[in-house]
């Protein structure tokens, strides 16, 4: 039954409400993200190919312009063996060979060339068809080209060649053992040079496929070779060290090695066992790097004591990591090396809690700095959900730190303290650091444009139709999310500390990096009221507001078209017939703004005084009608700044404020019942119960949001059984005030507990 | 007027509950054809008259041979990131009556990059059959996508299906399904095989059996019996020997046979763990993994009990070597 219920409801959120692209979610805790950061696999792989193509290609022309005696220019050679069919006497390069009687080289390139003779654009893919030659087999390797080529060439030059070609062949062909073979006995006696490194890659990737793993990443890494399916290990780091001290991949493996203690400790299954194991690996890589940094063989020591720093950070201990990352940011070493230690002591000071007053102040330079770069970097993200997924790039990782330094650390430490109104300052700053845009373009709408396709809305004033140009981003940061949910004391102290000019050195960072905006605030200080029923605090602060600002707003189309007064769940519904002096549907439609639906229920509220009890009980349903849909999908801008299938913020962040409202809605329906004689109006007032049961249902499960929107789950089954029970008791309750049994049919939900009773 | 929109909201959200019990109740299975399965899994394809003859004899009506891998290109000289590796060597004709379906393990590094590949991939796939007279109805794609890679996968899935229907008309796709990948929603594909194999770490001295424990695959039959496409079961028939050094720590997988009766060699240490010892050179620890057939038929009445019994069987994989150490009796239990 849960299944049903909930398609229902995603359904009905799918057709009533308008998907509008605002942002506010976190779809992952910024702690989750790695610490340290070198480099992702998918960025040094582009680097190291790009690199080594590039030197490949001299190193190649070079050759063989000198293996000519530099006869025929570089040029020559280089066009005839990139961009020709290999060997054709059309190019000077092969001419030379040809007239040279060279058949060793010419035997050479024939070999080279046999791809380029039958593949279509010369593809690794290729693969004949029936009506083509079949030359790229295992046989071709052997028949042609083997150990004993190899061994027959005398020259010295031309031998490393043809061992390249061999290694490369077997390879692709799979034969992995040849592969090793040919290179162990030719391949590795070719000096240092990029063509050894093209042989030793593909020896790393034949280890790689004879499960030879941690053999393969020693020479994967010996060559630079950065991917994802080098085996990160210490061992391998280890004989990595010792073999090369300054290996380039060095770097990369430490940073996966870090990682992967980081996987470990946040693994929630990793049992007494795995922790056992992954502290043997913490203390293994203490060891060699306290090693390392004891011989004084590397020239990248920062490397290793930051690894060490960011280890004790992760496993807890902090004092000793800040300790550790402070002696990092003395040492030697690479400029990714040295950001990233400045990166990490930016965490380390945000999460020290052991300052005190001082926390501010260790804290600022980094802060600033971080902040500075976040600005400057050409990586636009405001605070949308989508900034979470698939970043790379150190552009991306900063923004990650921050991220964890302001919404996780910075926050916390001063909600420990009891300071909201402070963590929105730091979340203002934080915002617009990341692009927030507060202004949106206002156009009029073009002549016979449909207002609803172009979501334009009405200047009440005049009457004109405008449309907005792009969209507010300040309705879907953190800061905003901050400011809309926290009381209205706290927003009051951060409206009181903006304007101001600030006490000390971080006040005036803050101040100078905030937005400050008192009409932003007092529109949410207003709209805060209205969640709370609280008619005359709302009027105030909303009266503030003027037009110009409430226009910008991406509220401001949705507001006419969702009156609160209309009961939409009752088919042919008579709009605003209640016997009341006022119409309150049709007075909101006149002005459908805030201010006004607080001035109508502030005049309903009276009413429901009223001693004449017609006006009192019609005053009393349409005030809980208004109270239930202010917050409901019928008329959500008057409490909500989005509300959408993806973007919304859930229903938790508000659920006090709608609880409250919603059992008054339901008090005033009981009242409704146990007073009026009306049988039309105590029916109606039953509807609205019944209504009302599905957020009343809601507010006793909650949910899970995970990084994919796939798969947020309903986690407490519950719920149906809850509403059921529910639907029963007020249908039984319906009965009984109107004295009257079930008509015929009618059947009651059932309870069901297992899904499979439904099956 | 109460009741009668009570009674309303009621019957609708009966209709849509029975409607989608009724989706949902009927085996998805049953849209598969019937057949008896094997992979092949070398790099040369050719089959001895004993391997025919195991082909004829269980009915075997579809063949799942891999054609090659796709992986990250260690060949700085291409321009191509991804680059198809251990192409399999037609080298013997292919069996009468069976049906090939040409299987593509795809590894997960190369997936995120399968926009670079996808056209050159039908095309070799078009000119491999052509080449080797195999016209195929079904394409496989084995890929061990997680979380992480899923989205890639599902993307590759989707433009592959319109790639190679430009070279074969009405050509079906299917997919290998890992146990772990049963939680998450099925990938976009006609049908799905879940690999009944792979089960434990291999590389851990602990594991008693990476290919297939009982206890490794029950907790994943809860997600079973809901998901929502056809599936196939791949059971294993094959063994290995998983050697550890003197420390413990992993070395290789070895396919060799070993004379493991010869205990002056191969010390028992139980659990078929073996202390192989050699003058002069370190002891090496090797742990013999096979599966009983006992075990391959609990797990098949697992998977039937939770599933149904419209699933096809597909044996992996076709090693006669290996495949004899069961019953002719015994092969057919598995099949039927």
């Amino acid at each position: 039954m849960r299944l049903p219920i909930f398609t229902i409801s995603l359904l009905l959120l799918v057709s009533v409400c308008r998907v509008q692209a605002c942002g506010g979610l976190f779809r992952i805790d910024p702690k989750d993200h790695y610490l340290f950061y070198l480099g992702y696999p998918e960025e040094k792989y582009t680097e190291w190919k790009a690199r080594t193509e590039k030197e490949f290609r001299a190193e190649n022309i070079d050759y063989w312009h000198k293996y000519v005696n530099k006869k025929v220019s570089a040029k020559d050679v280089e066009e005839a063996i990139y961009s020709g069919q290999l060997p054709s006497s059309q190019y000077k390069f092969f001419n030379y060979l040809i007239e040279n009687n060279d058949t060793l080289a010419l035997k050479y390139w024939s070999i080279v060339n046999a791809p380029d003779n039958y593949s279509w654009n010369t593809s690794e893919w290729y693969y004949p068809t029936s009506k083509e030659s079949h030359p790229e087999s295992s046989s071709f390797v052997s028949n042609k080209l083997n150990i004993n080529t190899v061994a027959q060439c005398n020259d010295k030059g031309l031998r490393d060649r043809f061992a390249f070609q061999l290694i490369r062949r077997a390879f692709h062909t799979a034969s992995f053992k040849l592969c090793i073979d040919a290179w162990e006995k030719y391949g590795s006696a070719i000096p240092e040079s990029a063509l050894r490194t093209q042989c030793q890659s593909y020896y790393a990737g034949a280890l790689y496929y004879t499960q030879r793993e941690a053999e393969a990443s020693v020479a994967f890494a010996e060559v630079g070779y950065f991917e994802q399916w080098l085996h990160y290990d210490i061992d391998v780091l280890r004989q990595v060290y010792r073999n090369q001290p300054n290996c380039p991949s060095m770097e990369f493996i430490v940073q996966q090695i870090v990682n992967a203690y980081f996987d470990k400790c946040n693994a929630r299954d990793l049992g007494m066992a795995g922790w056992v194991t992954t502290m043997k690996k913490k203390n293994e890589f203490d060891a060699l790097a306290n090693e390392v940094l004891a011989d004084g063989k590397t020239n990248n020591p920062a490397l290793w004591k930051s690894a060490q720093a960011a280890m004790e950070y992760i496993g807890g201990n902090k004092s000793i990591a800040l300790k550790l990352i402070n002696e990092a940011s003395k040492m030697k070493g690479t400029d990714a090396v040295k950001e990233n230690v400045r990166l990490m002591r930016t965490v380390f000071l945000a999460a020290d809690n052991t300052t005190g007053k001082a926390y501010e102040k260790a804290l600022l330079p980094d802060l600033k700095w971080l902040a500075e770069k976040v600005k400057s970097d050409s990586y636009y993200c405001v605070e949308h959900y989508m900034c979470f997924e698939n970043f790379e790039g150190l552009e991306q990782f900063r923004m990650k730190v921050f991220k964890r330094v302001v919404l996780v650390e910075i926050v916390s430490h001063f909600e420990k303290l009891g300071q909201p109104e402070r963590c929105l300052a730091y979340l203002n700053m934080f915002a617009e650091a990341t692009g927030n845009k507060h202004t949106v373009e206002i156009k009029p709408l073009p002549k016979d444009a449909d207002p609803m396709a172009w979501g334009a809305f009405m200047d009440i004033s005049s009457g004109e139709y405008y449309y907005h140009e792009g969209y507010r981003t300040d309705y879907g940061t953190r800061f905003f999310v901050y400011a809309d949910t926290a009381r209205p004391e706290t927003l009051k102290k951060y409206m009181a500390f903006i304007n101001t000019k600030g006490k000390s050195d971080m006040d005036k960072f803050l101040l100078s990096n905030g937005y400050k905006d008192l009409d932003f605030c007092n529109e949410l200080l207003g709209t805060k009221y209205i969640r709370m029923a609280q008619w005359d605090s709302a009027i105030a602060y909303l009266s503030k507001v003027p037009d110009k600002f409430l226009m910008t707003q991406n509220i401001v189309e949705f507001l006419p078209q969702r009156n609160p007064f209309r009961e939409e769940w009752i088919t042919n519904y008579r709009q605003g017939h209640y016997d009341l002096p006022i119409l309150p549907a049709e007075l909101y439609a006149e002005e459908p703004t805030k201010l006004n639906f607080c001035r109508i229920m502030k005049q309903l509220q009276d009413y429901t005084q009223s001693s004449d009890p017609t006006v009192r009980d019609n005053a009393r349903y349409a005030y809980a009608v208004a109270m239930y849909q202010m917050t409901q999908l019928q008329a959500w801008p008057l409490t909500r700044y989005c509300y959408g299938v993806v973007n919304t913020l859930p229903d938790l962040y508000y659920e006090a404020d709608m609880k409250t409202t919603h059992m008054q809605a339901r008090e005033l329906a009981d009242k409704i019942i146990s007073s009026s004689s009306d049988r039309n109006l105590t029916d109606k007032a039953f509807l609205l119960k019944y209504i009302l049961l599905w957020p009343e249902a809601e507010y006793i499960f909650s949910y899970k949001f995970y990084n994919d929107w796939d798969h947020w789950q309903l986690t407490d089954k519950k719920r149906d059984r809850y509403y059921q029970l529910c639907v029963n008791a007020l249908v039984k309750e319906w009965c009984s005030h109107n004295k009257t049994t079930l008509p015929d049919g009618y059947i009651y939900l059932t309870f069901c507990d297992t899904e499979q009773d439904h099956q | 007027m109460l009741v009668k929109t009570l009674k309303k909201t009621v019957a609708t959200l009966f209709m849509l509950s029975a409607l989608l019990a009724i989706s949902c109740g009927g085996s998805p299975d049953s849209a598969l054809e019937p057949s008896n399965g094997v992979y092949y899994w070398r790099t040369t394809f050719k089959l001895d008259p004993a391997e025919r003859t195991f082909l004829a004899e269980n009915g075997v009506n579809k063949m799942y041979v891999r054609f090659f891998d796709v992986d990250l290109n260690p060949d700085t000289m291409s321009m191509e990131k991804c680059v198809p590796v251990a192409t399999i060597d037609f080298a013997d004709t292919l069996p009468q009556g069976v049906e090939i379906v040409p299987t593509v393990f795809i590894t997960p590094q190369a997936i995120v990059h399968y926009r670079d590949f996808t056209n050159n991939f039908a095309r070799r796939l078009y000119a491999m059959c052509d080449y080797n007279h195999i016209t195929p109805n079904e394409v496989q794609f084995d890929c061990d996508w997680t979380a992480t890679t899923r989205d890639s996968f599902f993307a590759f899935l989707k433009e592959i299906r319109a790639s190679l229907g430009e070279y074969f008309e009405g050509i079906r796709i299917s997919s290998t399904i890992r146990l772990h990948q049963l939680s998450q929603t099925p990938p976009p594909v006609d049908e799905g095989v879940l690999m009944c194999y792979n089960t434990g770490n291999f590389r851990d001295f602990r594991t008693k059996n990476s290919i297939l424990d009982p206890d490794d695959v029950r907790p994943y039959m809860k997600y079973l019996k809901s998901y929502d496409l056809p599936l196939s079961f791949a059971l294993p028939v094959y063994s290995w020997n998983v050697e550890f050094d003197s420390h413990k720590k992993f070395m290789r997988l070895n396919n060799g046979q070993y004379d493991f009766s010869d205990t002056v060699v191969f010390k028992p240490l139980g659990n078929n763990v073996y202390l192989f010892k050699e003058d002069g050179e370190e002891d090496i620890y090797i742990r013999y993994e096979s599966v009983e057939a006992e075990k391959l038929l609990e797990v098949k009445e697992m998977l039937r009990k939770n599933r149904g019994h419209n699933s096809n069987i597909i044996l992996y994989h076709l090693d006669l070597q290996q495949i004899q150490k069961y019953s002719k009796d015994e092969i057919t239990d598995f099949y039927h």
